[in-house]
């Protein structure tokens, strides 16, 4: 029996969870690539694109292999806190999490570098350490960039399909987000119900782009 | 007493920067065309561009010393710069932007400090506008009251008059003497105007081609005219 209310809970939560972590790690990543030169920054630029081109299923493939029981980031776990990720909430979180990363990435990489670094300096010569600058000069001042960033991210996790059935499963009741119930109500002919799930998810979706684009108005730098 | 001492050379692209001179507290002036690496001086100054070779004093503090190795951060160099346009941060109204380098003090000290220049550069009433509702010559003001607040030991100021029209120039250079005066504070600026450095400056620094080509009161080194490296000794 498919709940096609917790499915739609399921998955604003999880994609609020993964556009949280995605926003800080994202955020993080896009500021080192656009401000320091070191060693290993165009692979570290290429891996965190790599979920953007790989088919979401070969992510998901990859995943299973780092969390599973006996995955090289999965048994750790297991044997520390007994805690198993497969088919879970959590799991769910991460493949989206992953899947989201690099819409976050590239955008706050390009906003962050569109900020003059004269506000930089500027902070510098005030007495403002790297850090202090970041939080008080250089992020507000990406903020549109890093907000429509935050928005591309949760789109992306809301709909994020291939990757979470190969770690979370289609777990009824469980792990079965909205992308995954429209795709076992449509193989099992209850098209009604597709239907429902599908206007369901475009509204929810349309709502937040509208929201997005009107708290993102009327700043001009 | 020796104010600053700049000693510095820096390959910049393919412009070779190498300047030296020493100049006495007052206001002093690099004047150049553009291009001449006055602003890199200035920068190198503020620890924004690091030299190759050379050094940087302060009143007998090192900021800079490539033999021995001594570099003291931007932070550390204490002094305020006044950007050629600026740099007002555009997200902060004037009372922020000015308290922003004073941010860590208690509000009771940041309120006196803040009042107080406000009154200085006659910025009453402005305090809760955002940067892109000023003039340009307030703009300029509030990005001098930034500067001062922590209490800098040397302010650097680039072109700080080239955004404004010519009658507004005219006033706040005055004002900016008046205020050198008052403070007593040492001022390196950066201009291209002849005019400018003639009604400014103490002392003279002028630059071409990356170069120092005289160093000296104002009337005696701009009456060189047409003064530059491939013509310079001619008598």
């Amino acid at each position: 029996m498919l709940d096609l209310w917790f499915s739609l809970r399921l998955s604003l939560t999880v994609a609020c969870c993964a556009t949280v972590i995605v926003g800080i790690v994202g955020t993080a990543i896009g500021y080192l690539l656009a401000r320091y030169r070191f060693w290993g920054r165009e692979l570290l630029d290429a891996l965190t694109t790599l979920p953007l081109v790989l088919p979401p299923t070969v992510v998901g493939f990859y995943l299973l292999g780092m969390l599973g029981k006996r995955g090289w980031l999965g048994q750790y776990l297991v044997a520390w806190t007994g805690l198993e990720l497969l088919f879970t909430f959590q799991a769910a979180v991460i493949a989206s999490t992953v899947m989201a990363l690099p819409l976050m990435v590239k955008t706050a990489r390009a906003a962050i570098e569109s900020v003059d670094p004269v506000y930089e300096q500027a902070a510098y010569t005030l007495g403002k350490s790297e850090r202090q600058t970041a939080f008080q000069v250089t992020l507000p001042l990406a903020s549109r960039g890093l907000f429509a960033g935050l928005v591309l991210s949760f789109a992306r996790a809301l709909g994020e399909f291939g990757a979470t059935l190969m770690v979370a499963g289609n777990i009824p009741g469980k792990t079965q987000t909205m992308p995954l119930a429209i795709y076992q109500a449509t193989q099992s002919g209850e098209d009604a119900l597709a239907l429902t799930m599908v206007a369901l998810l475009t509204a929810a979706s349309l709502a937040i782009l509208l929201v997005t684009n009107h708290l993102s108005q009327g700043r001009t730098w | 007493m020796v104010a600053l001492s700049v000693q510095v050379e820096k390959q910049l692209g393919n412009f070779a920067l190498s300047v030296d001179f020493t100049v006495e507290s007052g206001l002093t002036v690099l004047f150049g065309p553009s291009g001449c690496g006055k602003s890199s001086t200035l920068s190198a100054v503020a620890g924004l561009i690091k030299p190759e070779q050379g050094q940087i004093t302060l009143a007998g503090e090192v900021f800079f010393d490539a033999r021995l190795g001594i570099n003291l951060s931007t932070q550390a160099r204490q002094v305020g710069y006044v950007f050629q346009n600026y740099a007002l941060f555009p997200h902060l109204d004037v009372r922020r932007n000015i308290c922003f380098g004073i941010d860590g003090t208690p509000p009771e000290q940041q309120r006196e400090r803040l009042q107080e220049l406000l009154t200085l550069l006659r910025l009453e009433g402005l305090a809760d506008r955002l940067p892109t509702q000023l003039s340009g010559g307030q703009q300029q003001r509030v990005a001098i009251a930034r500067a001062l607040a922590p209490r800098p030991r040397l302010l650097l100021l680039d072109e700080p008059f080239s955004a404004l029209d010519s009658e507004l120039r005219e006033e706040l250079r005055g004002e900016l003497r008046r205020l050198q005066q008052r403070l007593d504070l040492p001022i390196l600026m950066v201009t291209h105007t002849r005019s400018e450095a003639l009604q400014l400056a103490d002392t003279v620094v002028r630059l071409s081609e990356g170069r120092v080509v005289a160093v000296g009161p104002a009337v005696e080194v701009l009456a060189l005219k047409n003064w530059s490296a491939t013509t310079g000794f001619s008598w």
